[in-house]
């Protein structure tokens, strides 16, 4: 029966370890496209050519041996991607293939070429479950169409690929640039944001003005002493000298605290010193000495 | 080759290595702004806890190298960028905002909430040095970047130039410290001058006790409060409080100390240390620098003119015995707790025995509230 358990624990543990490093497939995307490289990222023989980039969305690395990559869907099975450790994916990181029909150029170069408007697909080693895809259309040349941030489900154009890098649409701020176009002097700017400060620390003085008396401990007991005397808490202030030798006596009752002197004497430190009147050589009678 | 002209080519090829066959006199004028910063903070007691990090970080970012070998602050894979990351991501400034509010007594704001109001008016110094810099010709986002000087707090500067404009970074970190150590030399003439002297010797209601409850109740009301209207404050405000919390709760004294002693000095050296690298010459020493330090300046003077105005405004107000000495109102700035001992240095000049400590500390830590919401209203706007 134990033997019995302990191979049921170590089973489910086992699973449990090798599901933590399975590396699902499914975990793939298909991140950017360029179909029309003119100007952009160069092979390793220079050219430019078209390419596409995948990003594994988890965070585990995956082996994308075995999977296929086509660009033609009667045909899911065109381009198998061979043996090669190249083709492990970190977590979190993207792998280019130059999508020339050149495959004689190295294991990241596909069978097919992409042509400037078509479709892509990443497909399973089953060689039919489609992983992902992608339909493209390209204007003009250099431009990329990419999910607008790695693995977002929203598809943009990008300026410039960013290939083996991050999606990161170029650098446009249109909260900024609204407000220069509405806005060129900031006074409008100025007074909300004044607005908005002066709202939250308002808020907040109102909160602790009044709010706070609720939770104040002693607040039933001032009510009484307003009550029956308004006047006396107004004519209570306590000037700073008196404020600042109060606090000068809690701090040398708290810092130098110690016994009452006169009835407890607090004994620190305890030694044996030599003294001639504890000697128990002087103590002790000297032994008797027969005298001849 | 003969033997000799192999060696001078191979001599001539080190010394194209050292900084000496690298320096520019822009490097020489940055390293005499760090010692510069040394020397203030060594002999003149400014801000030795920032100007030493940032004046050495300065030394550091202007020794000239051979770019190449990974070892300037903007090189990819050099040991000072990966330290500079926690400037650029902001990581470092939330963490110092734990440490402050760690050692933080909110008492003062508490006992009084009113100052609320003046940390909450010194803060239009930053959006008139926005008004200044979009009228100079900066875009929006720098201008706001560099209006947060004008908020007096280091770290808040750091965490939203790094977001809205982080090739001003540099510029604007250096040119916020700057001006929080030179607080008892701006402030004081500005306070004099909008003042008259009846209002200077103005004395104050001491503030009442505050109980533990309030005390522990306040960093959790604030943040529901402040965060609920601007969410972008979240990373300072955030931190801020709940490193107050730690602090007054009683019960987490552990994470308290790590919080205001060890975590905030390693926190401050390390951005202190790379925010000074990062005035590298060829990056800091331009035109907009110059101006940034210019604009820096101005908002630091509305900053206390608003502060000041606005307790006098207050003033008109408030019941004879209610009144708050107009001299705690440059407080509002949230240079913790330089300007607060202005308020109390000026307020001893015209009356020994009024002390203003305490309570220019209220608008002091309203302050730091404030600029930090300010922050997050411009990075809400304008990221």
């Amino acid at each position: 029966m134990n033997l019995r358990k302990i191979f049921l624990t170590v089973l489910v543990g086992l699973t449990v370890y090798a599901n933590s490093f399975a590396q699902y497939s499914s975990d793939l995307r298909i991140n950017e496209v360029q179909a029309v490289n003119e100007n952009g990222l160069e092979d390793q023989f220079g050219d430019h050519v078209p390419w596409i980039e995948i990003f594994n969305t988890a965070y585990n690395s995956i082996n994308m041996q075995g999977l296929y990559l086509s660009n033609d869907p009667s045909n899911l099975t065109r381009y198998k991607l061979p043996y090669d450790t190249r083709f492990k994916i970190p977590q979190r990181s993207h792998l280019v293939f130059f999508c020339d029909g050149n495959s004689n150029k190295g294991n990241f170069h596909t069978n097919f070429q992409l042509d400037s408007e078509g479709v892509v697909y990443l497909v399973d080693g089953d060689g039919i479950t489609i992983i992902d895809s992608v339909s493209y259309s390209f204007s003009k040349a250099d431009i990329s169409y990419g999910r607008e941030d790695d693995g977002a489900n929203k598809w943009i154009y990008f300026e410039s690929g960013t290939p083996q890098q991050a999606n990161i649409p170029a650098q446009s701020n249109h909260n900024a640039e609204s407000f220069l176009e509405y806005d060129p002097i900031g006074i409008g700017m100025a007074i909300i944001a004044m607005f908005v400060v002066m709202s939250a620390l308002v808020l907040s003085y109102l909160t602790f003005k009044y709010v706070s008396r609720l939770y104040r401990s002693d607040w039933k007991k001032k009510k009484v002493i307003a009550e029956t005397n308004p006047e006396e808490e107004e004519s209570e202030s306590i000037s700073g000298e008196v404020a600042a030798a109060i606090a000068m006596s809690l701090h040398i009752y708290v810092h130098q605290m110690h016994d009452l002197e006169d009835t407890i004497i607090t004994i620190r430190k305890i030694s044996k010193t030599y003294s001639p009147w504890s000697s128990k050589l002087y103590m002790l009678r000297p032994w008797p000495h027969k005298k001849n | 080759m003969d033997f000799f002209e192999f060696l001078f080519d191979r001599f001539q090829q080190f010394i194209g290595y050292t900084a000496f066959g690298n320096m520019t006199w822009g490097h020489i004028i940055m390293i005499a702004i760090g010692l510069i910063f040394i020397y203030l903070a060594i002999t003149k007691d400014y801000e030795p806890l920032l100007l030493v990090p940032i004046g050495f970080g300065i030394l550091v970012g202007n020794i000239p190298f051979h770019p190449g070998l990974k070892l300037g602050v903007y090189e990819t894979g050099s040991v000072m960028n990966y330290l500079y990351f926690g400037v650029i991501q902001g990581v470092y400034p939330p963490l110092i905002f734990l440490g402050i509010g760690a050692m933080t007594d909110f008492s003062a704001l508490i006992s009084n909430p009113k100052l609320f109001l003046i940390g909450a008016a010194a803060q239009f110094g930053i959006f008139g040095a926005y008004m200044i810099a979009l009228f100079l010709g900066f875009t929006p986002q720098e201008a706001g970047a560099i209006g947060i000087i004008g908020g007096a707090d280091g770290p808040t500067a750091i965490f939203l130039s790094s977001k809205l404009a982080p090739d001003l970074m540099g510029a604007i970190a250096i040119s916020a410290y700057s001006y929080m150590a030179l607080v008892p030399v701006i402030q004081p003439p500005i306070m004099k001058l909008l003042t008259k002297r009846r209002e200077r010797i103005i004395r104050m209601k001491p503030p009442r006790a505050v109980s533990k409850r309030e005390k522990i109740l306040f960093p959790l009301i604030g943040l529901l409060l402040t965060c609920f209207i601007v969410p972008s404050g979240l990373p300072l405000l955030g931190m801020l409080f709940f490193g107050n919390l730690l602090k007054e709760s009683g019960v987490t004294k552990r994470l308290a100390d790590t919080a205001k002693g060890p975590l905030i000095d390693i926190v401050t050296i390390l951005i202190g240390l790379t925010v000074g690298a990062s005035t590298q010459a060829t990056t800091f020493l331009t035109m907009k620098s110059i101006g940034i330090f210019a604009l820096g300046a101005g908002s630091f003077v509305i900053a206390t003119t608003t502060g000041v105005m606005f307790v006098k405004f207050l003033n008109l107000f408030l019941k004879e015995g209610r009144k708050i000495n107009p001299l705690i109102g440059n407080s509002g700035v949230s240079a913790v707790p330089d300007s607060a001992r202005v308020s109390q240095m000026v307020g001893q000049q015209y009356d020994k025995s009024n002390h203003l400590l305490m309570h220019a500390m209220g608008p002091n830590v309203a302050g730091v509230i404030g600029s930090a919401v300010a922050a997050g209203i411009l990075l809400g706007f304008l990221y």
